[in-house]
């Protein structure tokens, strides 16, 4: 187990705890806390496998902008004030849903023969080339998603109007 | 590096856990927040194909390419969700996704 | 791998984690010594533009003043309102003061020293500042106090508004060091190192090719650092000292280490990117010795020019500050990529793009003289306009209209 595996190990057990901590947790602001923890150990993920790129993008995203939504929008719909239910109706359905699903995803991944390279070999992801295809092969979809932008930006301006006779 | 079979694992299991809190919260900000982990777990897992296959199918991006759309189109898409919950606030004055039930029969 | 200077000297090369350590705590270091530094000369730079003198008690000339300041902070009692969030309320601290540790980990105080060249050095510094951000709305909610609350969303609303002229200015740069490369190399590897960025320097700092994108770049600095004139989120006669308001001794002295690192930290990056950093104007024919001097002399400068605004400006308020960004720094930040991107597509000169920006730094000048012109008059016209003035009603009237 080289060094790179340990750390590996020890982010994804930060990623899941967040995870836990997410779905399981009393208090929704501790949530949402946990979910930056849980986010923040994705991007860790991403430096391992080399994209560094990404990590970056990953928290300039989601560590600086949905986290800090999300904690306006429970600010805004008054969160603290009506704690969560830990024993739902759904709980029993859920967890089995869960875990079958889970069980199917570990026996198909531990029982396919993956045809990729030796892991030994993995060279690090050049970043300057991931911007060469972003805008040459994949230059039609990124204009798309910026088209969604805007769009998502001028569905938030409008959605957050007062209502007739509002104020 | 380890094996892809365990960060397959990994993923597999945050996506899980993603799924149970879909299922079983009631507050709307907290199944989004749940849904933002299953779209993680997808982005790790796709990453992890592209990076551990990249020697063997001929030097492709796909898989970053389309982790970093997921980050992108999953920003976008939670700003818009938070708006409409926000406005379902001040409507019913509940963030309750089981007190938002005027259409069940 | 930078060598480290003390492997320079003795001819050893020591293994990566000690070397990164011994960096590190130079870094912890520095930043100590600095917001020791910057809170006794703060006072003094402002004492003098206010024609006084400043601490002169403790010790010579005033200069303990920082030590006397640090031992009150921490023998005061740690102090927490009882119906805050308990996590929330001490977490927030470290939210706000680590990724402001962090960023300095690229950044170069000359040719090596360095704590690590990050290759996305410029991406890094921006991605992680923020999340200060998170720190300052956690800090704001978790205080269970409505002034709080009201100075975290300002803080985070105009650390947001202003972080993106500020980016789309600093792609501006990296654009021409990329051109730059691509003529040289080949290929645009290393335009977002910001060793590189102080690399390409040698000639001409890029505020001479790029001066709106300086401009800019200090402006938003100003506002990231909620310093006057954009100080609406922390002002104490507006929201009773905004987010860390119900916080005391150690606890507020994280927020204002962080203030004054975060201080240090974007002058270092302004004079980097903008003004040559360890590099211009003749840093590489000079030993590490001198070019330590000219990064300090050129970060020195900077500072000196926030306090003085500090001394000198009145304070923004929270819409006008927000309009300001959005309306007219970033129409004009997106204006200055667009006029990159045309003039080194088709390989004009780098003076065109020199004076492309400064013809629209004068445009930006021109507008905000001619907007606050005019606001002025109209102030100025309402207050001669006579207001209705009370008539005296004498006894005669009284008796004579009846």
């Amino acid at each position: 187990m080289s060094a790179t595996e340990v750390v590996f190990y020890i982010i994804s057990f930060v990623m899941v705890a967040g995870g836990l901590g997410v779905v399981l947790s009393r208090n929704i602001v501790h949530s949402a806390l946990a979910l930056i923890m849980s986010l923040g150990a994705v991007a860790g993920i991403y430096v391992i496998l080399t994209v560094e790129f990404l990590a970056l993008a990953q928290l300039v995203v989601y560590g600086g902008a949905v986290i800090m939504l999300m904690l306006f929008a429970l600010m805004l719909t008054r969160a603290r004030e009506r704690p969560q239910a830990l024993f739902g109706k759904n709980r029993p359905v859920a967890l089995a849903v869960a875990g079958g699903l889970l069980t199917a995803f570990v026996a198909g991944i531990l029982g396919t023969e993956w045809a990729q390279s030796n892991r030994d070999e993995i060279e690090p992801v050049p970043f300057e080339e991931i911007g060469d295809v972003l805008f040459s092969v994949w230059a039609v979809p990124f204009e798309v998603v910026s088209v969604v932008l805007v769009i998502a930006m001028a569905g938030a301006i409008l959605l957050s109007q007062p209502d007739e006779g509002e104020r | 590096m380890p094996p892809l079979e365990n960060v397959l694992v990994v993923s597999a299991i945050l996506f899980s856990i993603g799924v149970y809190g879909v299922l079983t919260r009631r507050n709307a900000v907290n199944i989004l927040m749940s849904v933002e982990l299953m779209l993680n777990a997808v982005s790790i897992n796709m990453v992890a194909f592209a990076v551990y296959g990249r020697v063997a199918f001929d030097n492709t991006f796909t898989g970053i390419i389309f982790a970093f759309f997921i980050v992108v189109v999953a920003a976008a898409e939670v700003a818009l969700a938070l708006g409409i919950v926000v406005r379902l606030f001040r409507n019913r004055a509940t963030a309750n996704v089981d007190e938002v039930n005027l259409l069940k029969w | 791998m930078p060598d480290l200077v003390l492997s320079e000297f003795a001819g050893v090369s020591l293994p990566d984690w000690i070397d990164a350590l011994i960096r590190i705590v130079f870094v912890v270091a520095l930043m100590t010594v600095n917001a020791l530094a910057l809170i006794y000369l703060e006072r003094k730079v402002l004492a003098r533009f206010h024609q006084r003198v400043g601490p002169t008690r403790t010790g010579p000339f005033g200069m303990l003043q920082s030590a006397a300041d640090a031992v009150k902070l921490l023998t005061k009692e740690d102090v927490r309102p009882a119906s805050a969030d308990r996590w929330v309320f001490e977490l927030a601290p470290y939210f706000a003061f680590v990724p402001i540790f962090l960023v300095f980990i690229p950044i170069p105080w000359t040719e090596t020293w360095v704590v690590r060249d990050l290759e996305l050095g410029f991406l890094f510094v921006f991605g992680v500042l923020g999340l200060n951000l998170v720190g300052v709305v956690m800090a704001g909610w978790g205080s269970d106090n409505k002034y709080a609350l009201l100075g975290a969303v300002r803080a985070a609303a105009q650390a947001i508004s202003y972080e993106l002229p500020m980016l789309l200015v600093s792609v501006a740069v990296v654009m021409v060091v990329s051109a730059r490369l691509l003529v040289d190399n080949g290929s645009t590897l290393g335009a977002v190192d910001l060793n590189v960025i102080a690399l390409e320097q040698t000639t001409t700092p890029f505020i001479i090719l790029q001066p709106l994108g300086f401009a800019i770049f200090m402006i938003g600095m100003l506002a990231e650092l909620h310093r006057p004139p954009f100080d609406m989120p922390i002002a104490e006669s507006e929201v009773v000292g905004g987010y860390f308001v119900e916080y005391s001794g150690i606890r507020w002295s994280f927020f204002f280490l962080a203030e004054y690192t975060a201080l240090l930290l974007l002058v270092m990056i302004a004079s980097v990117v903008f003004l040559g950093g360890w590099n211009f104007p003749f840093g590489e024919d000079v030993g590490l010795g001198l070019q330590l001097v000219l990064t300090l002399a050129k970060a020195g400068a900077l500072i000196f020019i926030l306090f003085w605004s500090r001394a000198m400006l009145p304070r923004l308020r929270i819409d006008q500050l927000m309009s300001f960004s959005w309306k007219v720094l970033l129409p004009f930040s997106i204006l200055q990529v667009l006029a990159n991107a045309i003039i080194l597509t088709y390989d004009g000169d780098e003076w065109i793009v020199g004076v492309t920006s400064l013809a629209l730094l004068v445009l930006l000048s021109a507008l905000v003289y001619v907007r606050a012109k005019m606001l002025a008059r109209g102030a100025e016209r309402s207050i001669h306009k006579q207001p209705a003035r009370p008539r005296l009603i004498t006894a005669q009237d009284v008796t004579s209209g009846d």
